[in-house]
């Protein structure tokens, strides 16, 4: 009998099979759980092709541009709702922010303040100022509970939206704020581009640097945070000015999309915003979430509605279908984390 | 002995005056008390809210009819927001609590939630104008002041049927699903175009707000590419389609109800926007406040009164109308 090099050891043929299917296998698995854990964009793609199918527009590139376009706003609220939640609260003012921001700027055009970039940085520091004050009120007010603090000023910002704007509108916006909402780069919506530059920094900012890690440290466990010495007051209070201050830019993407100012701008857009976060994966615990699958989540949100309405799907049942595609959505997740268990103790399996 | 016995007697002279003191301010503050003459009537005018051009230009009006009647005390007040029926329930209480004779309700299509309360505000004696919209459940209340949201669809609809003789697609927007004014602004257009060549392509709810009817507009547009044409229920969304068959470069047109200021403007300017039909805010917010008035003296009144449409604002008549509107909006 010879070994290593000539003719074979007795069973090394069926053995050496055994090994080429089970390194097959293994790669298949690597390949599924490489699908599977693409989480939100699984979905997002799932959704395209079946919408694809469902209307021959939703593929074309206009209703992509479209579709870049409409679901800027909620993206962008999207994102600073990812750093509240992080650490463990909500933020349901967003909304109210929107259209306090949109009615001070469009007091200004009346004004004759008709600069820009004065319009861009009132957005931003009115959202910012917002973000503050639920953030004081959080971390040195003693509530308990986020929601209940974000509840009341969700009223008090509105409330102060009707009182400037004393219950009117207000049409047209500088030439820079109507870029920001209509312009197309390229091909590209310029509101899109924006979002893509956004996340880009606050995915730089939440991975990359040391403040934005102590973000999840903080949500993860916020007790074992601060006996590591990280800041936690200072940590959650910076998580709402940032999502108040997106809120602002929203406001910028608002009224440039609509050339107006509304007191009522944003009602109800805090829920599509946490909506996106949750079914971008991150959790309401806290301490999980990743900013590219929330703007997925807008995505996945802003891609059923768009869908519905080409498929002019009636307006009586149109709050219906959308519960129920985001219930699906939500668990099409849930399977997706089940099949991905699966396939992980397999692989693992296989490995031995 | 002696000095307890004084002791006891300034105590009880001291209680005795504080508790006169007390009788004496509350007298002097009930009856300079306002309003509480008997023989002054009370009415309490209440608005969902001032949170649109359309309520506040009514409520501009209301209060300044109400200034008008000096012999009667008129109260005008308006909540947060549209539907919040917390707030008109709190305000029909106060009406039986502060004993007003009349209330004058613009509920903003709240009155499903609201008829219990009114039919007991109703048995306590207080009678019940509602005005904008109607109260058609409540058996025995006095007096409704409307707008013929039908016909003003109606003439909408004529008007897109004038604009459009080749006929073709449109779409719908509507705003405040369930609304029955905007159902009514619906319906009324869709009498209006069923003889002629145009069809409803798509139908969609704005929810009143610009962003929501861009996309939307947008969407239509998408789906439907040779769309001539979009109605919206309200100008305040319209501003929002406008925004999307710009950005488009369609030629579809435009059409709306309101009368707001911007729309007029819109169409002054030659945009895509062509028409809108006024809802004439004013008359409605001034008829509300005498019916009320008539009805806390007494009178008689008629028990619908139905305030037709005016003029459209077209292209021909909207520098006019702009210029109008500001003068009597004051600037």
């Amino acid at each position: 009998m010879s070994i290593g090099g000539q003719g074979s050891v007795p069973g090394s043929e069926r053995n050496s099979a055994a090994a080429d299917d089970g390194a097959g296998q293994h790669w298949g698995m690597t390949v599924a759980l490489g699908l599977v854990q693409l989480g939100p964009a699984f979905i997002l793609v799932v959704l395209m092709v079946v919408l694809s199918l469902l209307s021959p527009y939703f593929l074309t590139i206009r209703n992509m541009q479209n579709l870049g376009a409409q679901t800027a706003i909620v993206c962008a609220l999207a994102l600073g709702q990812l750093l509240v939640i992080v650490v463990r609260g909500v933020d349901v003012s967003v909304g109210s922010v929107i259209a306090l921001t949109v009615v001070i700027v469009g007091r200004l055009m009346e004004a004759g303040y008709e600069n820009g970039l004065l319009h861009i940085a009132t957005f931003l520091l009115v959202g910012a100022c917002v973000g503050a004050v639920n953030g004081f009120l959080i971390v040195k007010g003693g509530i308990p509970q986020p929601l209940i603090v974000t509840v009341a000023t969700l009223g008090v910002v509105r409330g102060m939206a009707l009182l400037i704007s004393g219950g009117q509108e207000h049409i047209g916006m500088s030439p820079i704020v109507e870029t920001a909402g209509n312009a197309v780069f390229d091909g590209i919506p310029v509101p899109a581009i924006l979002v893509l530059a956004v996340t880009l920094l606050l995915g730089l900012f939440t991975l990359r640097t040391q403040w934005g890690r102590w973000i999840y440290a903080v949500g993860g466990n916020p007790d074992a945070a601060a006996w590591l010495g990280v800041p936690r007051d200072r940590v959650v209070m910076s998580a709402y000015i940032i999502c108040g201050t997106t809120a602002g830019f929203a406001g910028l993407i608002y009224a440039g999309r609509t050339d107006a100012a509304s007191p009522l701008a944003g009602a109800g857009m805090e829920l599509d915003a946490i909506t996106a976060v949750i079914i971008g994966g991150a959790s309401l615990f806290g301490g999980r979430g990743h900013v590219v699958n929330v703007i997925l989540g807008a995505l996945i949100i802003g891609a059923i509605r768009n869908g519905l309405n080409l498929m002019n799907v009636s307006p009586f049942w149109e709050a219906i279908a959308i519960g129920v595609s985001i219930l699906a959505a939500l668990e099409l997740d849930v399977l997706r984390r089940f099949v991905e268990t699966r396939l992980r103790a397999r692989a693992a399996r296989l490995l031995q | 002995m002696s000095s307890r016995n004084g002791e006891e007697v300034m105590s009880t002279w001291k209680k005795k005056s504080i508790l006169a003191s007390i009788v004496f301010g509350a007298s002097v503050l009930l009856v300079s008390t306002p309003g509480l003459s008997a023989d002054q009537p009370k009415i309490l005018v209440v608005y969902p809210y001032l949170g649109d051009q359309s309520f506040v230009r009514m409520h501009a009006a209301s209060v300044a009819e109400a200034a008008k009647f000096p012999e009667v005390k008129i109260d005008i007040v308006a909540g947060p927001d549209r539907t919040n029926v917390e707030y008109f329930i709190s305000s029909i209480n106060k009406a039986v609590t502060e004993h007003y004779n009349v209330l004058v309700l613009n509920h903003g299509g709240a009155a499903a939630q609201l008829y219990p309360a009114l039919r007991k505000v109703q048995d306590q004696g207080i009678k019940v104008v509602a005005f904008d919209t109607g109260l058609p459940e409540l058996a025995g209340h006095s007096a409704d002041v409307l707008y013929d949201n039908y016909a003003a669809a109606k003439v909408a609809g004529a008007l897109f049927a004038s604009l459009l003789p080749e006929g073709g697609k449109i779409g719908i927007l509507r705003c405040l699903l369930g609304n029955p004014d905007t159902d009514a602004f619906v319906n009324g257009f869709k009498e209006a175009i069923k003889d002629t060549k145009l069809t409803v392509a798509a139908e969609a709810d704005s929810k009143c707000d610009p962003a929501q009817s861009r996309t939307m507009a947008e969407n239509m547009l998408t789906a439907n590419p040779d769309l001539v044409g979009i109605y919206d229920s309200v100008d305040v969304s319209a501003q929002g389609s406008l925004q999307a068959l710009k950005a488009a470069h369609s030629k579809a047109i435009l059409g709306s109800i309101g009368g707001q200021m911007y729309g007029a403007q819109a169409i002054a300017a030659g945009t895509n926007w062509k028409f809108t039909v006024p809802y004439r805010f004013e008359e409605i917010g001034k008829i509300a406040v005498d019916t009320g008035v008539s009805v806390a003296k007494g009178e008689s009144v008629p028990a619908k009164v139905v305030i037709p449409p005016s003029e459209p604002v077209t292209p021909e008549n909207a520098a006019q109308y702009v210029k109008d509107l500001k003068a009597r909006l004051g600037g």
